[in-house]
This record gives C-alpha cells, structure tokens and sequence, in this order.
C-alpha cells in the first residue's frame, strides 16, 4: 500500500489498486469511533451514451438509467433486503447517483469486517427481473415530482436545460418521467456490465480502522470473484456549442416570491492548458464569494436598496469543456437584478485584501472539512473523477494561489453566454411589482 | 475526555476538555418558561442579534472580521422545550494550533461581543438594522408555503391542538411578530439577561483556567431558579380521529399523522418509543417504508418521527392522493399489528443496535457531546454509557404496552393540484 503523510493536519491516506482494478483508498481517523465506507463506479447520469461491454456500436440508454440502477442494485436474489442487514449490525447504509458517479455507502462503527464484504457483494450480484425493475418506476416517479415541488431544484434543472445543447448534463439525474417508464431490465444489465467493473470503480474507507488489516479483509473478497476482462469504456464526445440554447425562460408555480436564476457558460478550454480544472474552481469560487456573497459592496448596497432581502446563492457546474456559474436571487425587481448582476459579474474590482481573505478562508474550510470523516471521503471520489489524482495538502495548495493568475483568469473569463430564468408566484398580482 | 461543571458567579460554565478536535465550539443558553409572545421576541432576537452589533456595523462588517477569523462560524436559534423557551448562541472555530496563536481569546472575544454590546440608543435596537432584519425574516416565514412539507407538518399541528406549545410555529404568528417594535425586543433582550438561567458550554483542546477568565464577568444576573420539569403531558384526547383535506398547488400529496402519547413512563418516553418509532417508519427497513414503498410502491419517501417532550407521535409520507384511503389503511394496519404483538426479536435487535451505534457515534461531533451533558442538564437524560445499558433492557411486550397508549389524532392531507400532470 501506498502512504502519504499530511503531518501538519495528522492526516495519513493509503491507496493499493488492486489486481482486478479496483482503487482502495483508506484514510485512518482513530480520534472517532464510526467508520464510513463508498463504493463508487465512475457513472453518473451523463454517461448516457457507450458501446456497451462486448458489443461494437453505441448506444443510447434513456436518461435516469444511472440513478435507476441504483435503486435496484438492492434487489437481491435471496429476497434479503442489504437496509435489514445493515440495520442488524447497527449501521445506516444508502446510495446516491449525481452527474459523474453513482456509490453506495454505509457508516457504523462496528462489525465492520461483515459491513464491507456485505457492500461489495451486493453491489458485485446485480437481480434484474422484469417485475422488480416495473415495481420501481413508480417510486422514482414519486422522488421526481417530489422534486418538481421545489423552486430551487426545479430553477436549477431549467438553467441546465437552457444551458446545454448536446451534452446529456442537460437532464436531471432522475431523468424524464417518459424515459423512466421506459427502463427494461436488459438496459440495466447493458449498464451494470459495462462501468461496474471493479476497474471501474473506488472503495474508500475513512474514520476508526486499522488499513493493513481491512486492506486483507478487501483482497480476500476481491480474490474470490470472477469479473470479465478489464475494457476500455467508449462513451460518445460531444461537440457542444459555446452559446446556450434558450436566453430567457419565464413560468409560474407555487412560490411566495419570484426566484431569479442566471447560468453562465463558459469555456474553459484555453486556461487548462496553463491552470488546472481545480485551480479555476478555486479562483471562481473566490470570486463569486467577493462579488456576491455578504461580504461584497454590490450585495450590502442591493439590500439597502431593498432589491434583496436575503442572500443570494451561486454554484459552479463542472460541464467538461464548460464551467456553469448559476447564481440565484429571490426579489420582486427580477429584471433590475439581472441586469445588476450581470453589470457586475463583468467588473473585476477584487484587490488584493481580498484575494487574501479569501485564500486564509479557503485553508479554514478545508481544515474543517478534514475534520469530517464524511467530507474526507467524498473528496477522494470526487478528486479521481475530475483530476484523476488525490490532493490533501490544503497548506500547499492555498500558498499555490496568487493573485496574478487569478486576475489573468478572471480578466479573461466570457460572461457572455447566459441564459435567465425567472419564477414567478401563481398569484398574478404579484406579478406587477416589478 | 473531563467534563467539568465550573459555578462563575451567576452562571454555570460545563467544560469538556478533549483533544479529538481540531475546533473548539462553544455553547451559551438562556432558558425560560414559554409564552407565545416571548417565544416570538427571541425568534426574532435570535435573527437580530447578530447583525445588531455596536462594534461590527454593518453585516458586511461582521462577515469581514469572522473570515479574519479562520471562518468562525456563529448561529442564534430559539427552540422550545416542553415547558420552556431555548435561546442558544452557539460557536465553532478552529483551535488556534491549527491557525494562529491567540486566536482562540479573539474568538471567544467576538462572541462575547455579538452578544452582550449590541447597538442600542435611546432603549431600542438600532431600528434601521431591526427593519431590514424583520424583512428578511418575513420573507423567509413566506417561503414556507414554498415548501410543501414544512407546510404541511404546520398545518397539520395546528389543527391538532392550535393552543398546545407544540403547534406554535413563527409562520402561524406572522401578526403577532409584526406587532413587535424595537422597543419592546430590546426590552425582552434585557429580560433575558436578567432572568434566565444560563448554562455556558466549551468543548475542545483548552485549558479550563483561560476558559474561567474568558467568560468570566458577564453582564448576566440569572434570577432563575425555575425547577420545573420540562415535559408535557397531554390532557385532551380526541374520540374520533379528525380528517382535514386542503388543496395545494404541487405535483405530490403530502399525507402527515399525528398520534398523541398518553402517560408514557420516563423509560418508555427515553428508550421504548425510539425502538418503536425506529420499527414502525424510522429506517428504510421499516414496517412502513416495506409495505408502503416497497410492496406497493405508494411512495419514495415514509416515516416516523416522535417529540419525548412534548409525547406527540408523527408519520409522513408523499403519496399521490388517489392512494391516500390505501396508504391510510396500510399505515393503521401495520399499527395495528404491532399492538397485537407482531414485532420481531429481530426487529427490536436491529433498531437496539442502531441506537447504540448512534449513542457510539455522538461523540464524534462536539455539538452532539455537548447536547448530551445538556439533555442531562435539562432532563435529567441519561448519558451515553447508561442510554447504552437502558436501551437494550426494552421488551416485546414493552412495545406493545406502549403500542396501546398512542392515540390517534389528526389525519392531514395537503392534496397536490398538479399531481397527474406528466411534465
């Protein structure tokens, strides 16, 4: 096994690829008593279109499938249900699907050696039958209209939707009711078989456990199972378009005020050759938070002028060759703030008081998040997908900010490519206050 | 890990001295009887105090100076408590070992600050602060109706019992809250100050002594010596269940129950009411969430949730509401059957075990250490060791005794209007 050392914040991580594949992490924490195991395939609902393992052309699966398979990796063929028995050794267990991965997890802070052999053999004996996969579409029918209740999930989904053309980032994650009713359990297994291969995925383990020791506990499981051969997974490129789909969108559902949401597209093709992918999300985290947190002028001012009343929200979407900034306001003047907001996006005022702040602030978020055997965790998994390597140097990386780069970066970011997305209360009357 | 309990003068300091954390988080409460109209003052207190500040004038200000601070992160919530009001600042920042050295007074510095020199002239609050504050908290009450489950959970307790300390919810009390002025919340600031016991709490890797002389001479006088106990019984049962329907605009129906609690015994209140919460809806391996989700597929999400100090039950579940007749019979069947003793020795050992990964667990989070030496402090709760030992002493027959004494209340429906709508 690999070992790195973070002395300064007592921090170890081990790392062995196994012989099938599959990518061990574990990061010991023996200052808690629980244990928190993922077992991720680098599949999220992106992945929609693939040459399937053992076949020759692509194809298109119906969106939804990735959270889909989720749901049914539970299924078991002995009828026992992974919740019970998990439950029986005092841990909590559950799976979620986002864009680039799908995991499975359970926490507790016993029995762990029957924990992990448990996970990895129910995620690695996937039971698809015709009833089993039919009784399922109305659950997540249910989930997806629980979500259509919410103005924010909702808001987000639409920006994404009149953002991108081509790439399959477009859809939610649940998919569209139409393609979930039309999931069969042949296009489940074409999935499964081709990324839940062990080369294919991670298992990390973080919090109360000794690494030679499960370590074994892993190999032994892994030694005993029978895989395909390891493939190369094709999935289909697309030729997005730097410009978005639809500039303006407005409708009405059930809210108490109008919610505002801007996304910007933009390309970041021409900086990674100089910056790396995680280092623009560092500089355009750092911006957003100057410009449009509470600790900005523009913000302090848009309250006093009763524009907002409370803050206003922004995330950024990693997209491949696109980053989208989606920022998120709640305001009866819904034109004036996106006007104001896109005025402002565009000024690069940030001195270097600022920038410094926010690099001091950056090393304390992280400080914080490696206290949280949960947060460590998800980092790992996240950290391969998108960089392909793990970093936990957090001293290191922020001292590796500076202010030149970020201005270069920020001078030369196209805020052009927006698309504005208004919700607007079902009371007509409020509508006028604009 | 040492808990001490320090007397300063007026007020106790519970200290917990630990080196698993890299942060240190303090805990300050004042507690007092609850009325709706003080309950209604420290709601709003709670979201004034810490834009109110003489030193830090401006919210920007005050967001400047907490990043200088390593991110030290403060937030003031009100809570009820059975027969009190909770108002409880809390603080986490990071040990100065990990920052810079005398961070930890500063920190602790600007606490003190946000909470004992607000802006004051002439007896208010700063009004023009006070009416940004009482905007925002308006707008914030609003949204719940965006927010079909919250709503309906209020709604729901309302119609239950509208006068019971449990129903009162800030969004039910809009008129109430607008009524009050800079003047009379300032007023109810001093109050506090003067009339509240207060339990101040420091967990983290720090000397007691620096802790004695930081929160020493408070301006806080304590007159409280309220031994009351915090629980509340419920009185009034209802013969027949209630059904109430409203029509929502929302593409899922939200179906919420509630169940009053009747005499439970402390040991059913702290240990068999979690065992049967957990069986019947509190796990996706629960009674409810296999007949309901996975045998009928009527929902993605069901479960149980129950208040031991107030003894009120509740289930919730997203249903489309064509299911609801069906849901309803399933969830009273399953009830049903638990009373009549079809509770397994696997499922009590599956929620027991549960329970005590979670007591395990609790002393990985500071919040939660510090919620367990405070549930003692207010309850008289057992503490992790002894709730470890407790729990595994409940019985089948222990289920199905309290199985008896949950009496059904108020049915809710809050039916979506858009609900066979595919879009």
């Amino acid at each position: 096994m690999n070992k790195t050392e973070i002395k300064k914040i007592d921090l170890s991580i081990y790392n062995e690829k196994l012989e099938n594949g599959l990518d061990v992490y574990i990061i010991p924490k023996n200052t808690v008593n629980d244990i928190y195991v993922t077992f991720t395939a680098k599949y999220g609902s992106i992945n929609t279109e693939f040459i399937p393992y053992g076949e020759t052309e692509f194809y298109k699966s119906p969106s939804g499938i990735a959270h889909f398979l989720e749901h049914k990796l539970f299924e078991q063929k002995t009828g026992d249900d992974p919740f019970s028995f998990f439950a029986n050794n005092g841990a909590s267990n559950n799976a979620a699907t986002n864009y680039n991965k799908t995991y499975y997890l359970f926490s507790g802070p016993d029995n762990f050696k029957e924990n992990i052999n448990y996970l990895l053999n129910f995620v690695q004996d996937p039971y698809f039958t015709d009833k089993n996969v039919e009784k399922e579409k109305n659950i997540i029918i249910q989930e997806l209209k629980l979500y259509k209740d919410n103005p924010f999930r909702l808001g987000f989904q639409k920006i994404m939707f009149n953002s991108f053309h081509e790439n399959p980032i477009k859809i939610p994650v649940i998919g569209t009711e139409e393609d979930i009713k039309s999931i069969t359990k042949e296009d489940l297994y074409k999935c499964y078989n081709t990324f839940y291969h062990p080369s294919n995925m991670i298992l990390t383990i973080s919090g109360n456990v000794e690494p030679d020791e499960i370590i074994e506990i892993i190999k032994s499981n892994q030694e005993n199972k029978k895989f395909h051969d390891k493939h190369e997974i094709k999935i289909k490129q697309y030729n997005e378009p730097d410009e978005v789909v639809a500039e303006e969108e407005i409708f009405n559902m059930n809210v108490s005020i109008p919610n505002v949401f801007i996304g910007y597209k933009i390309n970041i093709e021409k900086f990674i050759e100089k910056i790396s992918r995680k280092q623009i999300f560092y500089y355009l985290n750092g911006f957003l938070n100057i410009k449009f947190s509470s600790i900005s002028k523009f913000i302090e001012n848009l309250k006093e002028k009763e524009i907002i009343n409370n803050d206003i929200d922004f995330m950024i979407i990693n997209a491949k060759k696109h980053i989208e900034i989606i920022i998120q306001a709640d305001t009866f003047k819904t034109k004036e703030i996106i006007k104001l907001i896109d005025e402002e996006i565009k000024i690069n005022n940030i001195d270097i008081n600022d920038f410094n702040r926010k690099k001091k602030s950056f090393l304390s978020s992280n400080l914080y998040m490696s206290e949280s055997i949960y947060s460590l965790n998800d980092k790992i998994s996240n950290d391969l997908i998108f960089d392909n390597e793990v970093s936990f140097d957090f001293y290191k990386t922020t001292d590796a900010l500076n202010f030149e780069q970020f201005n270069e970066l920020i001078n030369n970011i196209d805020f052009n490519n927006k698309t504005t997305l208004i919700i607007n209360p079902l009371d007509a009357c409020q509508n006028n206050k604009d | 890990m040492q808990y001490n309990k320090v007397n300063i003068g007026k007020y106790d300091v519970h200290v917990i001295k630990t080196d698993k954390f890299k942060t240190i988080s303090v805990r300050i409460n004042f507690k007092n009887k609850l009325t709706k109209e003080d309950l209604m003052e420290k709601f709003f207190l709670a979201d004034l105090l810490p834009f109110v500040s003489s030193k830090y004038k401006t919210e920007r200000e005050l967001e400047i100076q907490s990043e200088e601070l390593y991110d030290t992160n403060i937030n003031i919530r009100t809570s009820k408590s059975g027969y009190y009001r909770v108002f409880s600042i809390r603080q986490t920042f990071l040990n100065e070992k990990y920052t810079e050295e005398g961070m930890n007074q500063k920190n602790i510095e600007f606490l003190k600050e946000i909470i004992f020199n607000p802006n004051i002239e002439n007896q208010q609050f700063d009004e023009k602060t006070f009416n940004r504050i009482k905007r925002v908290m308006f707008e914030n009450l609003r949204s719940t109706q965006d927010n079909p489950r919250a709503y309906s959970l209020i709604k729901m307790r309302e119609a239950m019992d509208k006068n019971n300390f449990y129903a009162i919810d800030p969004f039910l009390e809009m008129d109430m809250l607008d009524k009050i002025t800079s003047q009379n919340l300032y007023l109810s600031y001093i109050n506090m100050l003067k009339n509240d016991k207060v339990d101040i709490f420091v967990i983290g890797d720090i000397e007691i002594d620096n802790i004695k002389n930081l929160f020493n001479s408070l301006i806080i006088e304590n007159n409280n010596n309220d031994k009351h106990e915090h629980k509340v019984e419920n009185k009034k049962f209802r013969k027949k269940e209630q059904i109430i329907i409203e029509s929502f605009n929302s593409n899922q129906s939200k179906l919420a129950i509630a169940f009053k609690l009747k005499k439970l015994t402390d040991f059913e209140r702290r240990y068999v009411l979690n065992i049967y919460s957990h069986i019947l809806g509190g796990s996706g391996d629960s009674k409810l969430f296999k007949n309901l989700r996975e045998n009928n597929s009527l929902c993605y999400n069901v479960n149980s949730h129950y208040n031991n100090i107030y003894n009120i039950l509740e289930i919730e579940a997203g249903i489309n509401s064509k299911n609801f007749d069906l849901s309803l019979k399933l969830i009273k069947e399953e009830m049903k059957n638990m009373e009549n003793g079809a509770i397994s020795d696997d499922e009590i050992n599956k929620a027991v075990n549960t329970y005590i990964s979670a007591c395990k667990n609790l002393y990985d989070k500071q919040n939660s250490i510090i919620d367990d030496y405070l549930a003692h402090e207010y309850f008289k709760n057992d503490l992790i060791e002894d709730k470890i030992i407790n729990i595994k002493k409940v019985t089948k027959q222990d289920l199905i005794n309290l199985s008896k004494k949950i009496c059904i209340d108020t049915i809710y429906l809050l039916k979506g209007e858009s609900e066979n709508e595919q879009n």
